[in-house]
């Protein structure tokens, strides 16, 4: 239901002071509650589930498939796709969370994760539904995708590969997998996937987790891409149809460094879910 | 979302009701995680007849009917243990299958559902055979699915390995059976029987003892068995891993399957099946699809422990490694007589003796100026699959220690197999002084590459070497021949009336629905001297428009046999009647095959006959197909048949159809000559045995007469016909037989053979050319040479075989040797399947019944086409063996002198061919004197100049005729009793 006028400028208002004031009570980097769980569906190299206070709900599957590719190709091939219950097939919102993670997880996963021989490489693909969302689903497609991917085990080669491994095995070798799930290596063993978090912006403030109402009032959207402790990538995301498209230097600044702070506290927690 | 199925998450209130198992299934490449999951029980029964408790409520099969509890309230009892189960882990399996089967011992057997499945992924030989075992009535084994049930599943904990976990998963199940069965007899006064595991894993029965649970060690046991030796020889013989110091020479080590996948993949390697040569062991040789020839495969090292009949990997050698098959007759026997079986750490893989014998070959190769001979060779790099079966020999009596004799420890022992192809196998025995002189069967276990044979261990005894029982048998299993009774089922399936069924008095009954009545035809048969199971029957007569109307009356088995019962799978597993000189192995039961479907004479039998109009000149008017009712008239010897027509007296209806039917069939066989049939030659010699002992009196080389030809053409002109027919009627699913062309190559060198030492010429473009060049093949002064020409061609072509249409194109049908353009068998139901099938189908095309699905089934008629193919081929093999057995026998200490042809030409020596007894064997001309004759072999000549001591020099060449000594002996390398030839002279040129 849109907001009135006045319930508008009253939510503006308070969100635009210094400090500002949400109408929750928390502060600008709290996210509500979130409930998690991984390795929620057997038959996936990796899963899981987050479940948002206001009813969100997103499950991830990720899926490793072998393919062959040319000698010397250091591709990187990731697939992310997902489904947004409600919204019909390549609608822009799923398009924008397609893509951000797809170009993400690429950009920040090194190929020798992926390589099985100099011939077979895995193919990454991340598979996700929304089931609900009230607030914007793309920082909860990140969370669980993140998740996901640290559940993510990839089949290690049979034994009777790896103690010779020479080359000319290599160029034609067909690759024998261990049949024991439990010797399959974690992808996330020495690397951490990427996280994208979405921040609003209102006036000089900037506020993560934001209710479907905050996003309503906002002057628009940042969304960042936070790997390896550092932020890597920027970028403006409409959040209603009069989003501001254009950001002063310093409020973009001012919001990496918010975003910078909440997503190193996000990964650290869900980072906690799993134990290795 | 939340699975409600997935109960064993909360498993501290609730107990599990659902397991689960993760794995990662490795096909093609592909990396696949399999999730199975399966609900637990808790009606799964112990299947002790003891128990009460299981058997109130055990579980039920859809039809409501639940399995009988198997294990014997009374189970067998050993000194050590008292009366027990056994529960074997599944390394017990892998060691000691063939004690498990042994009649003696092994019985109340609980197998685990967890060791049968290790016991899949480790050998589906051995797992196919503990399943055969399983559904034996006899050994009473019964399968525990402990996975399945509640109490016996056992959840993997971190970090436990598989191995680990299923060790635990048979503990867990070995307490719950203790457990289980104290209650069972609890207030009954009896005792629970012992449950004993076994196991040769250390760790497991330290780990079973701190349970309490009784356990041993394999060797423990068996030694409190009875027959406890002949049972401990029967142990698979582990390989020492790590025996081997790093100085010591090895076979290559296998590729790895990946890259084995890979390279068959991307054209690199080759796989195909190897057959090694019969004269020289040292040499095999791999067809391979793309290849016009076999590629050879020379030396130990490069046959690199694959036998006979793997299907290998191999890897093509360089250019320069290429050589031409061998000129000389190598045996295994002579070139590694010294070897020690105990001695394993001295030993080279190959010999010096080995080595040098390749070079010898090697420099021939390069001063060889045919190019053709010139082959490719490769080396075995992998084996896909082994053929290994067991396998019948006898001991070397040198590898015997003269000591073993007195103490009976155990000892290392070579058995030399039968059959040439196979090498020598390492048996660990503790009655070798027992064994010597017999006949035995033995099983191929390992092969490690520190090992220059293969390790194996002894199954059973067969019989003394050389008597009658024993070598029959020892062929029988050798040619993997079926010969065990028929079981209860099968002959559950025969007419209940048994002997005194007849033909129904009552023509309009049921049974003659849609059958002829035929009896008044004057049918009669003609057949080999006292032929009980009497196929065929045939009818002439003339018509009133002045042709002539032919008939071929066949038995009609389908009658008797229908599709998927007992009899039917026994009969298409068994394939064919395998004929030896004094018995026959029946592919049905003796009822059916000599008297129910026999078209004997003066009864009335059920029929299938095929009836043809025919001009005078043979050419068919029309064809009709019927069941029918014959009876026949007489059965003839072919010699009698022959006798009748030519008496001039003779003037009845009968006599004038069978003269009617000769004049016929030559037109014929006149057509088919036209059309480029061939006319084959093999050695066939026939061996008269006494009548009460069946011992082997003469030899005598087969005669044929008009009337077996007769008999033929008809025959041919039946199948044909009814080919055609089914075809028609299934162009997807008949079954039909056809005879490939050979390829050119195959006739390359015998052709080059005729031109060089007889200036004739062999043509092989079409079978009309061959046909046509072989008849050209005539020297005035050597009669034979024709038929010898004929033999030898026999041997360049590819063998026939039974297909299902769906699965060639229909030029691919061709007959060759008929030069037909469709075939099948239909005219033999008693003693070949194939012809059961058509049958089948024919009855079907002619709407007489339904087509029973598993005969429209491509898949399921491919598979019978597989096995009949190789049971038709054994049967061929075993039944020449078996003549080849009485020959030696009938021969025994007698000498005769007979001619010879000279059939092939080594470096070493030269293969001579005996025409009176179908031999051939080899003459070596070290036997010619001592040190072996100087001698010059001219290869492209195919000649052999030799000189004997201070006689001048001998030339021998190829399809030269020469008198020989043929006597007998035992062959030392296969025991077996065979035709020695010596050359005589004066050589007849």
């Amino acid at each position: 239901m849109p907001l009135s006028l006045a319930e508008e400028s009253f939510l503006n208002v308070s969100l635009s002071q210094r400090p500002p004031c949400r109408s929750d009570g928390r502060n600008q980097l709290q996210f509500r509650p979130i409930d998690a769980a991984a390795g929620i569906l057997p038959t996936t190299n990796g899963s899981a589930r987050i479940r948002l206070d206001d009813g969100g709900e997103c499950i991830v599957g990720v899926k490793a498939e072998v393919m062959t590719v040319s000698r010397g190709s250091d591709v990187v091939n990731v697939e992310v796709d997902c489904d947004i219950v409600g919204l019909p097939a390549n609608s822009p919102l799923q398009n924008l969370l397609c893509a951000t993670l797809e170009m993400a997880i690429k950009n920040a996963l090194p190929s020798r994760l992926l390589r099985i021989t100099n011939k077979y490489r895995y193919k990454i693909f991340v598979d996700g539904i929304i089931l609900d969302h009230v607030s914007h689903p793309l920082t909860l497609f990140s969370m669980t995708t993140y998740l996901a991917l640290l559940d993510t085990r990839l089949p290690r080669l049979a034994p009777d590969l790896v103690g010779n491994d020479n080359d000319d095995k290599d160029e034609i070798g067909i690759p024998q997998f261990s049949s024991d799930w439990a010797d399959a290596d974690r992808l996330c063993q020495n690397w951490s996937p990427p996280l994208v978090q979405l921040g609003i912006v209102v006036g000089k403030n900037v506020f993560v987790d934001a209710t479907g109402e905050e996003a309503e009032v906002s002057d628009g959207g940042l969304l960042t891409v936070w790997h390896d402790g550092r932020v890597v990538g920027v970028r403006v995301v409409k959040t209603r149809d009069s989003s501001k498209q254009v950001f002063s230097v310093s409020s973009i600044s001012n919001a990496v460094e918010v975003l910078a702070n909440a997503s190193r506290d996000i990964e650290k927690a869900l980072k906690g879910i799993i134990s290795y | 979302m939340a699975s409600v199925k997935r109960a064993y998450m909360d498993g501290l209130s609730k107990p599990l009701t659902l397991s689960q198992k993760v794995f990662v299934r490795s096909r093609k490449g592909k990396a696949t995680k399999v999730v199975q999951e399966h609900y637990l029980r808790t009606d799964i029964p112990c299947s002790s007849q003891l128990c009460p408790t299981c058997s109130l409520n055990p579980p039920k099969d859809s039809s409501g009917t639940s399995r009988p509890f198997i294990l014997s309230s009374d189970p067998p009892s050993v000194k050590s243990w008292g009366a027990h189960y056994l529960v074997p882990d599944t390394n017990i399996y892998m060691k000691a299958m063939d004690l498990l089967e042994h009649f003696a011992a092994f019985y109340d057997v609980i197998v685990l559902q967890t060791a049968l499945d290790e016991l899949r992924n480790l050998s589906l030989p051995l797992y196919n055979r503990l399943r055969a075992l399983t559904r034996s009535q006899e050994k009473r084994f019964y399968v525990f699915h402990n996975e399945f049930r509640l109490e016996t599943f056992v959840q993997r904990l971190e970090g436990e390995t598989i191995n680990d976990q299923n060790d635990r998963a048979i503990r867990n199940a070995c307490v719950w059976y203790c457990v289980h069965l104290q209650e069972a007899v609890a207030g009954t006064g009896k005792s629970a029987p012992t449950i004993l595991l076994l196991s040769d894993d250390k760790d497991n029965i330290k780990k079973a003892k701190e349970l309490g649970i009784v356990c041993t060690t394999l060797e423990p046991y068996v030694k409190e068995l009875p027959q406890a030796d002949t049972l401990l020889d029967m142990i698979v013989v582990e390989s020492d891993e790590g025996s081997s110091g790093p100085n010591q020479y090895s076979y290559p080590e296998y590729y790895s399957t990946s890259r084995i996948q890979g390279g068959i993949k991307e054209g690199l390697l080759h796989q195909g099946i190897l057959n090694i040569n019969q004269y020289n062991f040292l040499e095999g040789s791999v067809s391979v699809a793309g290849f016009g020839r076999p590629l050879l495969v020379l030396g130990r090292e490069s046959i690199n422990r694959a036998m006979h009949g793997d299907i290998v990997v191999i890897e093509l050698l360089a250019r320069d490694q290429w050589k031409q098959p061998s000129t000389k007759i190598i045996e295994e026997e002579a070139v590694t007589k010294n070897d020690n079986p105990e001695d394993d750490t001295q030993e080279n893989i190959v010999t010096a003796q080995e080595r040098k014998a390749l070079i010898e070959e090697a420099h021939q190769a390069q001063h060889s100026s045919a190019e053709f001979r010139v082959q490719p060779t490769a080396k075995v790099v992998g084996i896909v699959k082994r053929n290994w079966r067991s396998y019948v020999g006898h001991i070397d009596a040198s590898s015997v220690p003269a000591d073993v004799a007195s103490a009976r420890r155990q000892s290392s022992v070579f058995l030399i197999p039968m059959n040439k192809c196979i090498p020598k196998i390492r048996l660990r025995t503790r009655q070798a002084a027992n064994l010597l002189g017999k006949r035995i069967l033995a099983a191929v276990d390992s092969w490690e590459p520190t090992s220059r044979y293969p390790e194996g261990h002894f199954i059973r005894t067969l019989g003394d070497i050389e008597t009658k029982d024993a070598e029959t048998e020892a062929l029988l299993l050798e040619y993997d021949v079926q010969y065990h009774q028929f079981t209860q089922a099968v002959l559950d399936c025969l007419p209940k009336e048994g002997h005194g069924w007849r033909v129904p008095t009552d023509t309009s009954g049921p049974l003659w629905k849609g059958r002829k009545d035929l009896r008044d035809l004057l049918v009669c048969s003609i057949d080999p001297p006292n032929c009980q199971d009497i196929d065929d029957a045939l009818h002439a007569r003339s018509l009133p428009n002045g042709n002539f109307e032919v008939g071929v009356h066949i038995a009609d088995v389908s009658h008797f046999v229908k599709p998927d019962t007992a009899m039917d799978t026994e009969a298409a597993s068994r394939g064919t009647t395998v004929y030896l000189v004094d018995k026959r192995i029946d592919m049905l039961p003796v009822l059916l095959g000599t008297d129910l479907c026999s078209l004997k004479p003066y009864v009335e039998r059920f029929a299938f006959s095929a009836i043809w109009e025919m001009t005078p000149d043979a050419e068919i008017v029309n064809t009709s197909f019927t069941k029918s009712v014959i009876r026949s008239k007489e059965a003839f010897s072919y010699e009698q048949a022959q006798l009748r027509i030519d008496d001039k007296s003779m003037t009845d209806d009968l006599t004038k159809g069978m003269r009617t039917l000769l004049r016929l069939s030559k037109i014929l066989r006149q057509k088919r000559m036209d059309a480029g049939a061939l006319n084959l030659a093999s050695p066939e010699v026939k061996v008269q045995t006494e009548s009460e002992t069946s011992d082997p009196m003469e030899v005598e080389v087969k005669q044929l007469r008009e009337t077996n030809s007769l008999v033929e053409e008809f025959m041919l002109l039946a199948n044909i016909s009814v080919a055609a027919k089914i075809y028609e009627a299934f162009p997807q699913s008949a079954m039909l037989r056809r005879h490939a062309p050979p390829p050119a190559t195959n006739f390359e060198v015998l052709a080059d053979q005729l031109r060089v030492c007889k200036g004739m010429a062999l043509r092989c473009d079409t079978s009309r050319a061959l046909a046509d060049s072989l008849d050209s093949c005539v020297d005035p002064d050597e009669p034979y040479l024709n038929t010898l020409i004929r033999i030898m061609a026999t041997r360049c072509m590819l063998a026939a075989e039974y297909f299902c249409s769906g699965t060639m194109t229909y030029p691919e049908f061709a007959h060759y040797g008929l030069a037909s353009p469709i075939y099948t068998h239909w005219t033999s139901p008693i003693r070949r399947y194939a012809d059961v099938v058509a049958h089948r189908q024919l009855a079907a095309a002619i709407e007489y019944e339904i087509l029973h699905p598993s005969l429209r089934d491509k898949p399921k008629l491919e598979q019978v086409c597989q096995n009949i193919n190789q049971r038709h081929r054994n049967a061929q093999f075993a039944g020449r063996a078996s003549i080849e057995y009485y020959v030696g026998q009938a021969l025994k200490s007698r000498e005769i002198d007979a001619e010879g042809y000279v059939m092939k030409v080594f470096s070493n020596g030269f293969i001579v061919f005996v025409p009176q007894f179908g031999v051939e064997g080899p003459i070596h001309l070290r036997d010619l004197g001592n040190p072996e004759p100087p001698c010059n072999f001219d290869e492209e000549r195919y000649t052999l100049v030799f000189r004997e001591g201070t006689d001048k020099e001998t030339k021998l060449q190829l399809f030269d005729r020469v008198v020989v000594r043929v006597e007998t002996v035992v062959e030392e390398s296969t025991g077996k009793r065979k035709v020695a030839l010596r050359l005589k002279k004066p050589l007849v040129v």
